[in-house]
């Protein structure tokens, strides 16, 4: 993994807290899917992914060392920007010839976003 | 300070898992019994707030902090959202009633035309009469000079069927007319109806014999099939008729030649009042009617139709009823005209709008509808000749009538009174979900029946809608 184990305290919780709320995210987004209704008649799963903001703007603020590994980083940045080229590419049927220009912006976003960061 | 950690780092875990249980057992409903409970105002996954809101009062807090949405137009319906299947729902709805005689509610079980399985919620003929009361099991008698101590004495040597009147049930008390002798004559019902009709005959040592002539007028896509079933009296089907589509299942207006002819007949029948339901769409028009049987009565609604194609000018009709109380309604601008019913006259001044008149003379009325294209709607029994009209049916208590109106010296209900509960009233109907149409995602849909709130200017507020839905 790219953390270090650590011992203290407020680390492990907020370590505790990211994971569990990003798992959380994607089961009950899924069981929603699976069954509409069946987590959104309730409350919003969208309450999980802010969960995770904050416990991660927390861990990352909390922890002192980590091992920098590129190639999950371009993994995830690739995954994620598939994801919403999808996603847009079904919202944007109407564009004609900006869709493609639009998937293509929505494709590096993640990877654009990702360079601000580290810059 | 690490046992601190840990044991946040239980609880961060137990939280989804714990969420993720009660959604399953949300879900699963091992108990049974799904509750929903609702408070005007309230959001709410399972019941949604009253509609349209042009029938409606803006919601208000009373002096007990209670929400309150008064209905002031009728009908006003609302939608529940079950979440899985349930064989049964229990509705139970907290509301307040200064004005109106009797307020129904139940669930739509059929769509085009839309049909409610209405259920009593409060009848005030009925819970303010000083006529002696008995309740059993569900039953209400009311007994203007006492004579029975119970329901069961009641149905063992019952009065005769002339002096009971029904809410919401029947007596098995057979209709059987005195005198009737069967004839060979044919009758012509010269009047067009437009789409669903249920008409009521009586046969006595004769054939059932009626000859339909229609035309399909193809308005609308889809195809106009006719089933014509003849019911007995204990409502079983004894014979049936169909005519298959004229091939133009489009809208275009297009219509074969001359009159098509449906014959419907049976013959052995046991004498009685036999019920006749014309199942088909709006895109058929009964042109005319053709019948060896004397008695011919259409059921709570008749739909004159329009005589476009057929023939000019058009003739409209007139009906014969006891109803006291009528509604009207036309679709298209050539409907407008004046109606009359009784000595009273209604003017449909526009389409889309529906129209009310009493009749205050006793005994059998002539409405005339002089052009036709109006829909015609009672509670009771239309014929198109006086000679044709008879009553098989028990004298029906509804919202038009008083007791002392129906003339009886018995009203037999399937009622139970609300219960009172601090300011409020509380009513309980229970729903068999299999008879309900639910939609795509199983919504069912509600609808209030408050006759005469509009010309009462009454009221009926509403401050809770509970559910309980049964697995």
């Amino acid at each position: 993994m790219f953390w270090k184990h650590t011992s203290r305290p407020l680390e492990i919780v907020t370590r505790t807290g990211f994971h569990v709320s990003i798992v959380s995210y994607l089961v009950f987004w899924l069981a929603d899917l699976l069954q509409p209704g069946f987590v959104s008649r309730y409350f919003s799963v969208h309450a999980f992914l802010l969960a995770a903001i904050i416990f991660g703007v927390l861990w990352s603020w909390c922890m002192q060392e980590y091992v920098e590994r590129p190639w999950l980083q371009g993994v995830v940045l690739i995954a994620f920007g598939v994801f919403l080229s999808m996603i847009t590419w079904s919202l944007t049927k109407d564009l004609e010839m900006y869709r493609l220009l639009i998937v293509l912006l929505c494709f590096f976003t993640p990877w654009i976003i990702y360079r601000l960061i580290k810059t | 300070m690490k046992i601190l950690a840990r044991l946040i780092q239980i609880v961060l875990i137990c939280i989804p898992v714990g969420i993720m249980g009660w959604l399953l057992n949300q879900w699963f409903v091992p108990s049974g019994v799904f509750v929903v409970l609702h408070e005007v105002g309230e959001n709410s996954s399972f019941i949604d707030e009253l509609k349209p809101e042009s029938r409606l009062e803006d919601m208000t807090e009373n002096e007990n902090k209670e929400m309150t949405q008064a209905i002031v137009g009728d009908p006003a319906y609302f939608f529940i959202h079950p979440h899985r299947d349930f064989k049964k729902a229990t509705v139970e709805v907290w509301f307040q009633n200064q004005t109106l005689p009797i307020v129904e509610m139940g669930g739509l079980t059929q769509l085009n035309p839309d049909v409610y399985d209405l259920q009593p919620l409060h009848n005030r003929i009925i819970d303010e009469s000083s006529w002696d009361r008995i309740d059993e099991n569900g039953y209400v008698l009311l007994q203007k000079e006492k004579q029975y101590d119970s329901l069961q004495a009641f149905f063992q040597d019952p009065p005769s069927r002339d002096r009971v009147g029904v809410y919401k049930t029947t007596l098995d008390l057979p209709y059987r007319m005195e005198g009737y002798t069967a004839t060979q004559t044919i009758q012509t019902l010269d009047v067009s109806l437009r789409g669903q009709h249920e008409f009521k005959t009586y046969l006595k040592d004769e054939p059932l014999s009626f000859s339909l002539y229609f035309m399909d007028m193809n308005r609308d896509e889809g195809e106009d099939v006719i089933r014509a079933t003849v019911f007995n009296e204990e409502g079983l089907p004894v014979t049936e008729a169909r005519f298959a589509d004229d091939g133009n299942t489009s809208n275009d207006g297009v219509v074969d030649l001359g009159l098509k002819r449906l014959d419907l007949q049976a013959s052995s029948l046991d004498e009685g009042v036999y019920k006749v339901v014309l199942n088909t769409t709006r895109d058929i028009f009964f042109r005319k009617i053709e019948t060896t049987q004397q008695k011919v009565v259409f059921v709570n609604a008749v739909f004159v139709g329009d005589e476009v194609g057929y023939r000019e000018p058009w003739k409209g009709a007139k009906l014969y009823t006891e109803s006291k109380y009528l509604r009207f309604q036309t679709r298209h601008a050539e409907g407008v005209q004046t109606l009359t019913a009784g000595t009273s006259q209604v003017n449909i001044a526009q389409p889309y709008e529906w129209y009310g008149v009493s009749i205050r003379e006793k005994g059998l009325q002539e409405v005339s509808v002089p052009t036709g294209d109006v829909e015609v709607v009672t509670s009771g029994l239309f014929a198109f000749s006086p000679t044709q009209y008879f009553n098989p049916d028990l004298v029906a208590l509804n919202a038009y009538t008083t007791l002392d109106n129906l003339d009886v010296d018995y009203v037999l209900a399937k009622y139970t009174s609300p219960r009172q509960e601090g300011d409020w009233l509380v009513a309980t109907l229970s729903v068999p979900t299999e008879g309900l149409h639910a939609e795509e995602d199983g919504t069912w849909k509600f609808s209030f029946s408050t006759p005469f709130i509009e010309e009462l200017h009454g009221r009926l507020v509403i401050h809770q809608i509970h559910a309980w839905l049964y697995r």
